[in-house]
């Protein structure tokens, strides 16, 4: 029975080590070999080295009937996401302008999902924006700035 | 409360359950949470999908540990997942055939949030759900576990529970977020060096949130840069010092705020929702001996000096 139960113990300290083992192994893989597969990540977020002057965001945005701009603030960021990569795609290409007109229309698809059609109504175009920061007031705080990299009016888009 | 210098071998089997119980129990709850939002993507997606012929984009159908992709569910499909795996976690955190179900709830981990990677508190937030998950099933006790296994010595008893369980799975969990930790800061020294403690690259990622986001806190935050300087310091020494917890597991709960303190801030100042699901696995340092100290705190304070 003894022998029973020191073999048990022996087993479970093996089966421990065992598992231990592939954890602490697997995370040092993933970490040294900055694995990026689903669900193994090495983190590497915010790392690389980026200065102020190197930030740039693109964004869609809204001219309203009184001349206001007002950004498209999407519930799901990832498609706000991927208009760096439609910009991307769309520049230097001859047909850059159409992808991001595609991309516009996308834009006001999905703004007509989640707002009552009157609200819409007040849109006049749909705007493509690089943004930047730039230091202000003596340069003790930052402000974004906004350049309009596209056009498109409402009516051309429905 | 004490500080141990050593590495936990054994635990009350009620720590084990405590875990297992709440673990399981919130992270369900943050399902049924997140579920109509969920669905509601998956519709937007499609939408938008389609107008902008985006997909396939670079997270769509990621492929499980590079090699097979995940199968893309139809609403009626995403829904059906969500039930198995909201079911399978019920079903766990009430003891009732807890290796199975928490074996089943890993394999519909995959199935579900295979199709919404895409959000972001989903992307890389949930990775540490199916290890912990995978743990779980490989944990020699895991059968014994049950509501009443950490209910019973809190309610007979303040004294530690006499039964007690290998300690390695919940060490195991600390080592995992100690490891990602660790992970995550050491690619900023490999990427930026030590200079990414003078806070210029969170500056500029925290002026990039603010301009994608519209997070006014961040932009205010990255227009002072002795504080991301401070920032950064204090970034970097949580990193690459969390797995220090596994020598004194007796701090472990000021870990843990440590922690929870560090997600809540990159949750207001960068609108990254690490708490959502992440978060679960400091459920790891909640334990009995925490409870009992705390139970004890009130006590005093209610009886006066």
């Amino acid at each position: 029975m003894l022998r029973s139960r020191l073999a048990g113990s022996t087993l479970a300290r093996i089966y421990q080590a065992a598992v231990s083992a592939a954890f602490v192994g697997m995370l040092a893989v993933v970490a040294a070999f900055g694995i990026e597969s689903w669900p193994f990540s090495s983190y590497p977020m915010y790392s690389v080295p980026m200065r102020l002057s190197q930030v740039v965001v693109w964004r869609f945005a809204f001219e309203l009937d009184d001349g206001e701009v007002a950004l498209w603030k999407p519930d799901f960021p990832y498609i706000a996401r991927d208009l760096e990569g439609v910009v991307e795609r769309s520049r230097g290409r001859p047909d850059g302008a159409a992808t991001l007109e595609i991309a516009a229309r996308a834009v006001l698809a999905d703004l007509a999902r989640e707002r009552p059609p009157e609200s819409l109504s007040r849109i006049r175009k749909v705007l493509v924006l690089r943004r930047t920061v730039r230091w202000a007031g003596n340069e003790r705080r930052l402000v974004p700035e906004n350049r309009i990299l596209a056009s498109f009016p409402v009516e051309a888009l429905r | 409360m004490r500080a141990e210098g050593r590495l936990q071998t054994r635990t009350e089997l009620g720590n084990l359950a405590l875990f297992v119980t709440l673990f399981c129990g919130c992270l369900l709850l943050q399902t049924l949470i997140h579920f109509p939002e969920q669905l509601d993507f998956l519709a937007r997606r499609a939408v938008f999908d389609a107008q902008l012929d985006m997909a396939p984009s670079y997270l769509r159908h990621a492929p499980l540990l590079g090699l097979a992709s995940v199968p893309e569910l139809g609403r009626r499909g995403f829904v059906l997942a969500g039930v198995v795996f909201g079911a399978s976690l019920l079903g766990a955190a009430l003891g009732f055939r807890t290796r199975l179900l928490v074996a089943i709830a890993l394999v519909m981990f995959f199935v579900y949030f295979g199709q919404i990677l895409e959000l972001g508190y989903v992307r890389r937030k949930t990775n540490l759900v199916p290890f912990i998950l995978l743990i779980l099933v490989m944990t020699p006790d895991l059968g014994r576990c049950s509501p009443s296994a950490w209910l019973a010595p809190l309610r007979r008893i303040r004294q530690p529970d006499p039964s007690s369980t290998p300690a390695w799975p919940l060490v195991l969990v600390k080592v995992l977020l100690a490891g990602s930790y660790l992970a995550s800061g050491l690619w900023k020294i490999r990427n930026t060096g030590w200079s990414w403690a003078n806070g210029t690259v969170l500056q500029a990622n925290l002026a990039e949130r603010a301009l994608a986001s519209d997070l006014p806190v961040a932009l205010w935050l990255a227009s002072k840069p002795e504080l991301c300087h401070l920032a950064s310091i204090a970034t970097l020494a949580f990193e690459l010092g969390f797995w220090t917890v596994l020598l004194v597991p007796g701090f472990g709960p000021l870990y843990a705020i440590a922690g929870l303190t560090f997600h809540a801030g990159t949750q207001v100042f960068m609108g990254i929702h690490y708490l959502t699901y992440w978060g679960l696995a400091y459920l790891v340092f909640v334990d009995l001996a925490l409870i009992r100290w705390c139970a004890g705190k009130l006590d005093s304070i209610r009886k006066g000096p």
